[in-house]
């Protein structure tokens, strides 16, 4: 795994603050929404994407294992909540956040940081939708067309996401500066 | 506020089930979810069924906690159940709509249904019992024999061990930080977009500045008192093998194999 000591405690304490985006529940006149994509973005962000990913990759197995962390709660049983595709689309989404951004490490602009983001986001949808799919039809053996899953996994969500995107976008331009006057990140 | 959320679901007790080692519970959770798919008729499910009654009342755990962990779950179960008996073709016996019903279905999706409430009930007893620090540590001696190939199983362990231990610090942090920050005028609920972005960055920046020196602060702890990985670690609480791991063991392997021979049989 070759991480440092302290690279590897970054890990679980981003995990940990994923967990705690699942419990901030955020109302929207739509459906209520948490702030776990808001931590996996900045894991990709802040970690880089090799950490980034094994921090989504913890927050998830700590999840699976039993410790409700989740939504839902958690446990084994949650990879048939149809759902369960969000949070694998998490782990790929900290990855490919972290690749993007580190490419442009030296000038991280708003416009550079949110196309980043959009295009984790667009994977974490990829996932999720997919997942949805896949367990309506080949799990509960019920008839559902693609269409289906698009407006039930996809239409509601979408445009909070997309704000919640551009929030974490500015954001980012503002705290980055900070934490490596810092030292904190590179 | 965030701190009232309670984490994980470890209910302390002294049941048998509570007093067996962390490797046997994950062991014998993996071998009875095995068990259970074996099960394919009424004696079977009866068997497997009456293992979970007699396992859950060996436990003392409220049974109000339980139906409690199989609650987020009703859509996917009652879909199961109400696919199950109405696609199942077979002999009718009642319309709904443009639906029938069959022998066939309802006793299908029964089983169905019975199978995934039993898996939830079996998989949550696990954590009901098994504290989060026990659960860690039973996981790495288990994959520690994956080390060979590379997996880093102490590491993965002592990562998992940090989590769970920051989770409930970390929550606090956030909480405390919102509201000193409302007491400073700052305002989260209202707002367009841009507001609220602006809004988020004086609780994010303390929160990541504190996360980093929290790893920053354990890093040194930690290398102050020389950590060094797995390598010849000793611990405070060995975890040991007894007599009743063994009759679990032997407890779920008989399921196992009655189950089996049922199946093959029939």
């Amino acid at each position: 795994m070759n991480l440092t000591l302290r690279e590897m405690i970054l890990v679980a304490l981003f995990a940990a603050l994923t967990a705690i985006g699942a419990f901030i529940q955020i109302p929207t006149p739509i459906v209520p929404y948490t702030l776990q994509f808001l931590f996996c973005a900045y894991s990709g962000i802040l970690l880089g994407a090799k950490k980034g990913l094994y921090s989504q990759l913890l927050y998830v197995g700590i999840g699976l294992l039993g410790i409700p962390i989740f939504v839902n709660g958690g446990g084994p049983t949650y990879v048939l909540q149809p759902t369960f595709g969000f949070l694998l689309g998490f782990i790929l989404c900290a990855y490919v956040i972290g690749k993007a951004t580190e490419k442009f490490q030296a000038s991280l602009s708003f416009a550079k940081l949110l196309s980043s983001i959009l295009l984790g986001l667009f994977i974490v949808y990829l996932f999720g939708v997919s997942y949805l799919y896949a367990i309506v039809n080949l799990y509960l053996h019920k008839e559902m067309a693609i269409m289906q899953a698009i407006a039930v996994g996809f239409t509601p969500y979408i445009l909070p996401d997309i704000i919640l995107s551009i929030i974490i976008a500015y954001t980012a331009t503002r705290i980055i500066p900070i934490l490596r006057r810092r030292g904190l990140v590179t | 506020m965030l701190t009232d959320i309670t984490l994980g679901q470890y209910f302390p007790g002294k049941s048998p089930l509570h007093l067996l080692d962390s490797r046997t519970k994950i062991i014998n959770t993996v071998l009875f979810i095995t068990a259970v798919f074996f099960a394919d008729n009424y004696l079977t499910y009866g068997i497997v069924t009456a293992f979970t009654l007699i396992t859950v009342l060996m436990t003392a755990i409220p049974l109000r906690m339980i139906l409690k962990s199989v609650r987020p779950l009703w859509v996917i179960i009652l879909l199961t159940l109400l696919v199950h008996v109405f696609s199942t073709p077979g002999q009718i016996i009642f319309h709904a709509g443009p639906f029938a019903a069959t022998a066939e279905g309802i006793r299908q999706g029964t089983f169905m249904t019975l199978r995934l409430v039993l898996l939830i009930i079996m998989s949550s007893l696990l954590t009901f019992t098994t504290s989060p620090i026990a659960l860690t540590d039973g996981l790495e001696r288990l994959l520690s024999p994956f080390k060979r190939v590379g997996l880093p199983a102490h590491e993965l362990a002592m990562m998992m061990t940090i989590a769970l231990r920051f989770i409930p610090t970390l929550l606090e942090e956030t909480d405390r930080i919102m509201k000193a920050q409302i007491a400073r005028g700052a305002d989260f609920s209202s707002g367009n977009i841009i507001k609220r972005a602006k809004n988020m960055v004086p609780l994010l920046v303390p929160l990541f500045v504190s996360a980093f020196r929290r790893a920053d602060d354990l890093a040194t702890a930690m290398e102050a008192r020389c950590y060094r990985g797995g390598e010849n670690r000793t611990r405070m609480k060995e975890l040991k093998m007894t007599g009743k791991d063994i009759v679990a063991f032997a407890i779920v392997i008989v399921l196992l194999i009655v189950l089996a021979g049922l199946k093959i049989v029939h």
